[in-house]
């Protein structure tokens, strides 16, 4: 279960105070499908990645199974992003000269264990996105569609129980989108991993099993 | 093979120039270093004292060029950094903590560090085996030690990684947020407290030189040396930042002018200039201080033959000088006694020592003495000006030779021999030594080639004229220094590498905006202006700094030279050569921009500004 507790968190963008998120309070349980949707500078993508430990609120809380995400030093929160959470991004973030099953089994490599040790699971996840064929392709040579599974399958390698995406889809097209959002919602059924993802796109709403709307960084 | 191993290996790959760039630098430092500490046990296979200090040389030619290039590495390895930032937010977003994401950008150096390793070792023996032929006259056998091979391969493993650390520390400091989204900044760095560190090294520097007391000290100028030089390194960077400030000011009307205060790439390149400009200048002000000191070091010879083994023995009898006077050509010709290396007891050596008659001194060679001297008493002993200072000794002190004390009776004025002569009676001599024979002879002649060629046919193998003396010194000289500046020459391409590397960072990092400007109306001509305005903004600002700089720096010169026991009293300062440098620097970035001005002509507007927005 995820927890968000009276989450507040400011920037100083040109000496000025701007606040992002205003006492966000949200649980989000195992294995559910939430889209997290507003206009731009709502706070979407803030709340993500502070549930992602990339950012800490300025005030509040955040409790992933029981973890304060508050107290965690640097190594734990690399631990976190390793083991218990998967991140998706809008631009996939591969590694380019690296091909789809180095980039894939990367997250092992980061836990100091031996690729060829995940060898039949990395074989399980290129198939379960569909990349039997360009396995050996480097990641520069994918279109983004094949990208994006590459990302995804990445997220999976070390069994998190929690996928966060922020805006999966938002540099594809509609029918690349549609196979995303469709493979997304297959890991979530299938496998019963939570997937908080924030998007523009209400096509993709459809896919999860709740939506979390933000305007002016409060839940509405 | 490991997937960083891999990833590592085609990051290098992907960026051929600049990759070529650091191993190029880092090769050039380790090869001079291999080179450095061989040359000796090479010239020694030929046992001729000449080189003594061969070593010293290329040591001081190692350190110089080592601060170019770790300047070069340093740059090249920030600009690594900044592409690299992609990478790790993606590796901090899936998991990688701060240490593993620096150990893996140190241990891309470090792979840097090992292929320059095989590159410096393999130069350095190609470089030991060309020196080594060049500087004995091709005889000398090719030494190689494994100890200092280990050495060269350790020096460039090591230097790598210590040039890639600040940067990959300042990496570190960026958030992962900020790194997966680039929005990071690179922090401003306090320019004038890096100012006053580097004024007051390069001070420092100098100083050490002025210091009387410590001026004849070895370790006092090697330190004079190289805090200099690390304190003009420290300057430059700040300096160049509020000149180009300053320009931006002066001509703020100038878009062009005003642009270039904030650009990092730009001041980086005239950094690598100054520094290029400052060590050239200082090596071929030392060239020419070494030509005319040479020049008028002979000049003090009198005599047109000299006959000598190469190891001065002492073998020539009053009956050879005598059949010496009496060959066709020869219209005098008298026997000196000479000693190289006299022990001096608590003194440095003397290191040119004759016995002769003050009018064979008068006869044979140009040396006058401050005080006009009619006889020389025994137990006296006439000394270079040069060596009482260095020695602080005075007219009528006392000073051990070999187990005999002798009293200065008088001061040769004239920088002879590198300023350590010291002339004893012939009696005395004889005494000191238990010799009767001569070591050389010294002859005049009307003809001396032929006079030489007469001498060789009645048996006297080593006659040689003066002149071909000079010529050999010369020649010798010369091919030190042409092997120097070839080196310079290097260490400058790598430099000039760095160059055309930094005004393409320049280019690409200001793509967006050129794409902004055209879509708003600039030319392509108005366009292709701004870049070369540029270039040469940047060349001649370099030039500039590095000229104050290499003219800062041949004040440590005499000092370097005392080193060598080369007395040196001012230092030669060419125009044309001042003009050069700035030429040349403003050249070679107008040439380095061609690339960016054919980049910039192919320029796609529109898929410029949608990439940038991506």
């Amino acid at each position: 279960m995820i927890k968000a507790q009276s989450i507040f968190k400011t920037f100083t963008i040109g000496g000025e105070s701007v606040n992002v998120l205003n006492d966000i309070n949200i649980e989000i349980n195992d294995g559910e499908f939430v889209s997290v949707t507003g206009a731009s500078g709502s706070g979407k993508s803030t709340l993500l990645y502070l549930l992602g430990a990339l950012d800490a609120p300025t005030s509040g809380e955040i409790i992933v199974d029981g973890t304060h995400l508050s107290k965690m030093n640097d190594k734990q929160t690399s631990e976190y992003r390793r083991k218990r959470v998967g991140f998706v991004f809008q631009f996939y973030n591969l590694i380019q000269n690296l091909t789809v099953e180095e980039n894939i089994v990367l997250p092992v490599v980061l836990d100091g264990k031996k690729a060829k040790g995940y060898a039949a699971k990395s074989d399980e996840l290129i198939a379960l996105v569909g990349l039997e064929n360009v396995r050996k392709q480097k990641g520069a040579l994918l279109s983004g569609g094949q990208q994006q599974r590459v990302a995804i399958a990445r997220a999976l390698i070390n069994d998190p129980h929690i996928i966060l995406a922020d805006e999966p889809i938002g540099n594809l097209d509609s029918v690349k989108s549609a196979e995303i959002m469709k493979l997304l919602q297959k890991i979530n059924r299938e496998k019963g991993v939570t997937i908080v993802q924030v998007t523009h796109s209400r096509e993709s709403v459809g896919y999860g099993t709740r939506e979390i709307r933000l305007q002016d960084g409060k839940v509405v | 093979m490991s997937i960083v191993i891999k990833h590592i290996w085609r990051n290098i790959k992907e960026k051929k120039l600049m990759s070529a760039l650091i191993i190029l630098s880092l090769a050039i430092s380790g090869a001079l270093l291999f080179v450095a500490l061989s040359i000796a046990d090479v010239l020694d296979t030929v046992a001729d004292s000449e080189f003594q200090s061969v070593t010293t040389v290329f040591l001081l030619i190692f350190v110089v060029t080592s601060f170019m290039s770790v300047f070069v590495v340093f740059s090249s390895f920030k600009y690594v950094m900044a592409l690299r930032v992609k990478t790790l937010g993606t590796l901090r977003s899936i998991g990688a903590d701060k240490k593993r994401c620096g150990n893996l950008l140190l241990l891309e150096s470090v792979v840097y560090g090992l292929i320059s390793a095989v590159f410096a070792a393999a130069a350095g023996i190609v470089l030991l085996l060309i020196l080594g032929k060049a500087l004995s006259g091709g005889t000398a056998a090719l030494v190689i030690s494994p100890t200092y091979i280990l050495i060269t391969v350790l020096f460039c493993l090591l230097l790598s990684p210590i040039c890639a650390y600040l940067p990959v520390r300042a990496s570190e400091k960026y958030s992962v947020k900020e790194l997966i989204l680039q929005t990071h900044r690179i922090k401003e760095k306090k320019r004038l407290p890096v100012l006053l560190v580097g004024l007051a090294l390069t001070a420092i520097g100098v100083l050490l030189v002025l210091i009387n007391a410590l001026k004849y000290e070895e370790w006092a100028v090697y330190c004079s040396l190289f805090v200099s030089l690390a304190g003009f390194v420290l300057c430059v960077g700040p300096l160049v930042h509020y000149f180009m400030a300053l320009l931006g000011k002066v001509f703020s009307n100038n878009f062009t002018v005003r642009n270039m205060r904030e650009n990092r790439s730009h001041n980086t390149i005239a950094v690598l200039l100054a520094i290029a400009v400052a060590v050239v200048f200082m090596v071929n002000s030392a060239n020419a201080i070494l030509i005319g000191a040479t020049d008028k070091s002979f000049a003090l010879y009198n005599y047109d033959i000299h006959i000598s083994t190469k190891t001065n023995d002492a073998i020539y009898s009053a009956a050879e000088v005598a059949q010496v006077g009496g060959v066709s050509g020869i219209t005098a010709a008298d026997g000196i006694y000479y000693q190289s290396e006299a022990d001096a007891g608590g003194h440095i050596p003397v290191m040119n020592l004759y016995g002769m008659s003050l009018s064979k001194m008068n006869a044979y060679f140009n040396l006058t003495t401050e005080e006009e001297i009619t006889a020389q008493d025994a137990k006296t002993i006439l000394l270079s000006r040069d060596y009482l200072e260095r020695e602080k000794l005075a007219k009528g002190d006392t000073i051990t030779v070999g187990n005999a004390e002798f009293e200065i009776a008088g001061i040769i004025k004239e920088m002879f021999n590198s300023g350590n002569v010291g002339v004893l009676s012939e009696g005395d001599f004889e005494e000191l030594y238990g010799v009767s024979r001569y070591t050389l002879i010294a002859a005049k002649s009307d003809i001396p080639d032929a006079a030489r060629n007469a001498l060789r046919a009645e048996g006297f193998q080593t006659a040689a004229t003066v002149a071909d003396m000079l010529a050999r010194i010369k020649s010798i000289n010369a091919d030190l220094f042409t092997t120097v500046n070839y080196i310079i020459v290097l260490s400058t391409t790598a430099g000039v590498f760095g160059v055309l590397n930094n005004l393409l960072i320049a280019f690409a990092s200001r793509k967006r905006e050129r794409a902004l400007l055209r879509s708003i109306g600039m030319s392509k001509r108005q366009s292709a202006k701004t870049i070369l305005v540029e270039a040469l903004i940047t060349g001649l600002t370099g030039g500039s700094l590095g000229l104050v700089g290499g003219l800062l720096l041949t004040a440590v010169i005499p000092a370097v030279f005392l080193v060598f026991e080369f007395p040196v009293k001012s230092v030669p300062l060419s125009p044309a050569a001042i003009t050069l440098c700035i030429i040349c620097s403003a050249a070679i970035c107008l040439l380095a921009s061609l690339i960016s001005l054919i980049s910039n002509s192919k320029l796609n507007v529109i898929q410029t500004l949608r990439e940038e927005i991506l």
